[in-house]
């Protein structure tokens, strides 16, 4: 027995000793050094970006060949150095206190790494720290870049200013092996979790409503409409929503980069009124295909995109024709307006002609203050994220042209815009790290709506993006957590669907 | 010195599972590594405990072992050997009695070889190693409780100890048995041998090893391959520059694979991307690892094939993220090297086998097409339909038409192939089929002038002669192709006239 107690006494004090080695030691920032006059290699690629002053700490990877890294922060809050191996962890404490002392200001980011034996210091670059804080909160949906096949789909809330990460719906609670369960375009009223939506295909299919906390899964296909809503908008005030109803269908590249096309061969708008449970048409012209809606900020104004396509060839299936055609079919932006007493909508008017300059736009999203409409835009089709020449476009409605936003993008798919709710932090999804897993960026939008750097959302692990085999889809920022648990939306899964009724 | 009666048994043990493991299935415990999938790093391991807990994260690191089926074998035997121990222990059997445990476990290699042909559809990370990660921690149990209960020593206290431990261990027994019991499957079925051996040959583009499993046109037991065997040993023909010759000189005659439970086996699932990638269709054989993955799993096949069609496309940084994730393999590091290598020196790339057999399939400009997930229907489809008077299309057209019995595209190849090789020796399948097809209405090729050679048209009046007769007396045509097989087994009109459907699935 004393044997034992003082085998463990000294495995305890030899642990401490390593611990406290580990934790408590600085690096010491190399003394002799050459200069590199370029800047570090490091993912992902934070040099000289805009960040918020609340967001998580910018974990990155110094990439420059070895393990012996020593970085230096130097902001108005003191000097904190990190290193010793090339996966920079800042420490979270440090971190807020670096933001909030930087506000408007600067954090300079000095790395010196030791390669064969020479220490080098690369050119410093800044984090630029603005004075706009982005919403506390952004929601997705993790899937695996999957064609067809679906397994596992999560919806997930992430806090920015941690790394905390929390599901509040996973399929594999409800679905079997035999009936899989699809989900997807979750949806918030205002940025608030009190109204939210997504659906669930398949099994146990429907859409999902929280209206005032309360939880209700409703069909909202009905005899009139194509399909059950698809891409919704709430109203900003009112207790709607604006439907896309597609009927959708994906076919294959035998060699391009792109791999996939998604197209729809139907495609209105409807708008469903959740106190009543029921969807009127908004749109459904059959040489028109309407899709993504997206209100305004006053609510007054439905903005979505239409493509104009006839069917040619009666002899063969609308999707056999669509494949044929499928570069023919470019969106462009419109708008109506919306009576928000009578629920009445206005004749289409054109906003942005997309198609006739050769392109086509999607997902467009309006900003807080109503002037500016981004959308992702391509060569043609309504599924840019599988499109790499597709990238984040701004319409300024007030000087009335498109600006194009070359600061966010890259050479490979961007889509899913989004615009926080103070209108200073744009967000989208890009396949530029790899061209096939889509990410979460973030741009930081100035006072005169030019947007600056875009960076991948921060996470712990630096490494992270490399080793996780999941897509970001749909970011959406959010002023609030989501209030239903997991379980919550699962047992409401489980439950019948209401029927929605068509018509007044 | 008397042996003791437990070492005798361990022994047997021993020996038992050592020649049931890495004796006989080497293949099959390969195969179950590389269905799997343990990386070396935070985020693999956070997401691997977070879906299937710790049990499911060591599964997979010990399941890595089987790469090398002796060490896996040794390490899962040795697993067993302690949880016998132990059961030794708690039960304190008589020295002759401590077979016991060993009948209690027996579940445990029953489980490891029960997969069959679920092991391309098993969804659980980890499988081969849970069974006996369990069965280890319950013995513990019993071992634990054991100690605390020790002062109790009676009779009745031991009986009701010994049906304690069997009754803990059978709790483990259930799980997920009874989805898989294909242990016939593994330890018998021919083809199923055959596929495992012809896919890491494939793999490995060893065409030889591949044409050594296919099995001949005139073998005695006439039991017919897979369909996955038959595009297997077509590829390999056609890597080895022989398939106009000799692909029916093979058994054509592919069917669905057999197996002793519910499961329908998908063709995509066991082999798309890998008979993707070598019949040149990069973009599906991408498609399809990821499907596949996303259903069953990312595992360091389908890394390595989303590796190499990466690479192909030269899609090097999405490349680059699998090969990171390789790298932080224990067994796969150095293929990643040389995978990395390639992209960082692209006339590597450029003569890389790969390259040089895949890059001559391309078929010209890009199409959007769907398989409707029936890969080897598609492939033959995709080739059948190419008209091209260059070497390799040329003989995959000819086969491909000829597989599928689409007579009016096969004489459109055979009048273009005489036109191209109007000095050469018409190959004999194409002289059999072409004689047989050219003067039916079938045919959009006139081929009355077409000097076809005598020993074929002999050949073909005495089949059909033969046929006729036997036909005529009321015999059945599965009869006549036993009868027949001998003589004609090797010609086409054998082919098509009792092989009229081939298997998709």
């Amino acid at each position: 027995m004393k044997k034992i107690f003082i085998i463990l006494s000294i495995s305890l004090v030899a642990l401490s000793q390593v611990l406290f080695t580990s934790c408590s030691s600085t690096p010491s920032v190399p003394s002799n050094y050459q200069t590199e006059n370029r800047l570090p290699q490091i993912t992902p690629d934070y040099t000289d970006i805009t960040v918020p002053c609340n967001i998580a700490p910018m974990n990155f990877s110094v990439k420059e060949g070895t393990d012996k890294v020593v970085v230096r922060f130097t902001s108005p809050a003191g000097e904190f150095v990190y290193g010793e191996e090339n996966n920079v962890i800042i420490d979270e404490a440090e971190w807020k206190s670096m933001l909030e002392a930087s506000k408007g200001k600067d954090i300079k980011v000095e790395i010196f790494a030791e390669v064969e034996g020479q220490w080098k210091m690369f050119k410093a670059f800044n984090f630029h720290v603005a004075e706009e804080p982005i919403d506390e909160y952004i929601s997705y949906r993790l899937i695996q870049p999957s064609y067809v096949a679906y397994e596992e789909l999560i919806l997930a809330e992430r806090n920015l200013t941690t790394f905390e990460e929390k599901q509040f719906y996973n399929n594999m609670a409800v679905q079997t092996e035999e009936n899989g369960q699809c989900v997807n375009c979750h949806s918030y009223q205002n940025y608030k979790t009190d109204r939210m939506q997504f659906h669930m295909r398949q099994s146990l299919g429907g859409t999902m409503i929280v209206d005032n906390g309360k939880i209700k899964k409703v069909n909202l296909k009905t005899d009139a409409t194509i399909s059950a809503g698809v891409y919704p908008a709430w109203h900003p005030t009112l207790n709607l929503i604006a439907y896309s109803t597609n009927k959708t269908g994906q076919s294959f590249h035998t060699k391009d980069k792109a791999k996939i096309e998604v197209q729809d061969t139907e495609s209105d708008l409807i708008l469903y009124d959740v106190e009543k449970n029921s969807v009127i048409t908004i749109a459904n012209d059959s040489n028109e295909l309407e899709v993504f809606p997206t209100w305004a900020p006053d609510g007054k104004t439905l903005y979505f995109c239409s493509a104009h396509f006839e069917y040619k060839n009666d002899s063969i299936a609308k999707e056999t024709e669509m494949i044929q055609r499928y570069k023919e079919c470019k969106y462009s932006l419109y708008k109506m307006t919306f009576n928000e007493k009578t629920h009445e909508f206005g004749p289409r008017e054109m906003v942005y002609d997309a198609a006739s300059e050769g392109y086509s736009v999607t997902l467009p999203r309006v900003s807080p203050d109503g002037r500016y409409i981004y959308f992702a835009q391509g060569e043609f089709g309504c599924f840019h994220v599988w499109h790499p020449d597709a990238d984040i476009l701004a319409f300024d409605t007030k000087a009335n042209e498109v600006i194009d936003l070359k600061a966010v993008n890259s050479n490979r798919a961007e889509s899913y815009p989004t615009i926080s709710s103070n209108g200073r932090w744009l967000m989208f999804v890009s396949r530029r790290d790899d061209g096939n897993y889509t990410r979460p960026y973030i741009s930081y939008i100035d006072k005169q709506g030019k947007p600056r750097k875009a960076f991948e959302l921060p996470q712990k692990d630096p490494n992270f993006y490399t080793f996780f085999l999941k897509s970001f889809n749909r970011p959406e920022f959010m002023v609030e957590p989501v209030k239903q648990s997991l379980n919550e939306f699962a047992s409401a899964a489980k439950k019948d669907a209401e029927q929605a009724t068509y018509g007044k | 010195m008397k042996l003791k009666l437990s070492y005798i048994y361990a022994l047997i043990f021993i020996i038992v599972c050592y020649i049931l493991l890495p004796v006989m299935n080497s293949d099959y415990l390969f195969t179950l590594q590389e269905r799997s999938l343990w990386v070396n790093g935070h985020t693999f391991m956070t997401e691997t405990v977070g879906r299937d807990g710790w049990i499911g994260y060591i599964g997979c690191y010990l399941t890595q072992y089987f790469y090398y089926p002796w060490l896996g074998s040794t390490i899962i035997i040795a697993l067993w050997l302690v949880i016998c121990y132990i059961l030794n222990k708690v039960m304190e059997l008589p020295d002759a009695f401590t077979f016991v445990p060993y009948l209690t476990i027996w579940f445990l290699p029953v489980y490891l070889l029960s997969l069959g042909y679920w092991v391309y559809f098993i969804k659980t990370p980890g499988y081969p190693f849970i069974p006996t990660i369990y069965a280890l921690i319950l013995s513990l149990v019993c071992l634990i409780i054991n100690i605390l209960f020790r002062n109790i020593k009676n009779d009745y206290f031991r009986i009701f100890r010994l049906i304690f431990v069997v009754s803990l261990l059978s709790i483990i027994k259930p799980y997920d048995f009874n989805k898989y019991h294909e242990f016939g499957i593994t330890l018998k079925n021919d083809n199923y041998r055959h596929e495992l051996k012809m896919y890491k040959a494939v793999d490995e583009n060893r065409w030889n090893d591949v044409l050594a499993e296919a099995p001949k046109q005139e073998n005695k037991d006439h039991k017919h391959p897979t369909n996955l065997m038959v595009m297997f040993k077509n590829l390999a023909l056609l890597n080895t520059d022989q398939l106009l010759e000799k692909a029916f000189d093979y058994d054509n005659c592919g069917t669905a694979p057999q197996t002793s439970d519910d499961l329908k086996v998908k063709l995509f699932v066991q082999a798309g991307p890998m008979l993707y990638y070598h019949y040149g269709l990069v973009n599906y054989a991408y498609r399809w690892s990821i499907e596949n993955s996303v259903k069953y799993n990312f595992s360091v096949n389908s890394l390595k094939m989303l590796v190499r069609c990466a690479i192909y496309n030269q899609e090097f940084d999405v490349a680059m993220k699998y090969i990171s994730i390789l790298k932080s393999t224990t067994f796969y590091k150095d293929w990643a090297k040389k995978q990395e290598a390639m992209i960082r020196d692209s006339r590597l790339f450029m003569e890389s086998e790969d390259y040089q057999r895949i890059s001559v399939l391309q078929t010209k400009g890009n199409e959007l097409d769907d398989d409707l997930s029936n890969i080897s229907k598609y492939i033959l489809d995709h080739f059948s339909n190419y008209n091209s008077s260059t070497y390799p299309f040329e003989d995959l057209s000819i086969v491909s038409s000829l597989l599928l019995q689409r007579e009016d595209e096969f004489m459109i190849h055979f009048y273009n192939y005489i036109q191209n090789h109007s000095e050469d020796p018409t190959p004999k399948i194409m002289q059999e089929a072409a004689y047989f097809i050219g003067p039916t209405e079938m045919s959009p090729v006139d081929v009355s002038l077409f000097p076809f050679d005598m020993n074929i048209k002999d050949a073909f009046a005495n089949f059909n002669e033969e046929y006729r007769v036997r036909s005529a007396q009321g015999e059945a045509d599965s009869n006549i192709a036993k009868s027949l097989l001998p003589m004609y087994g090797n010609t086409y009109w054998w082919y098509y006239f009792f092989h009229s459907e081939l298997k998709f699935y």
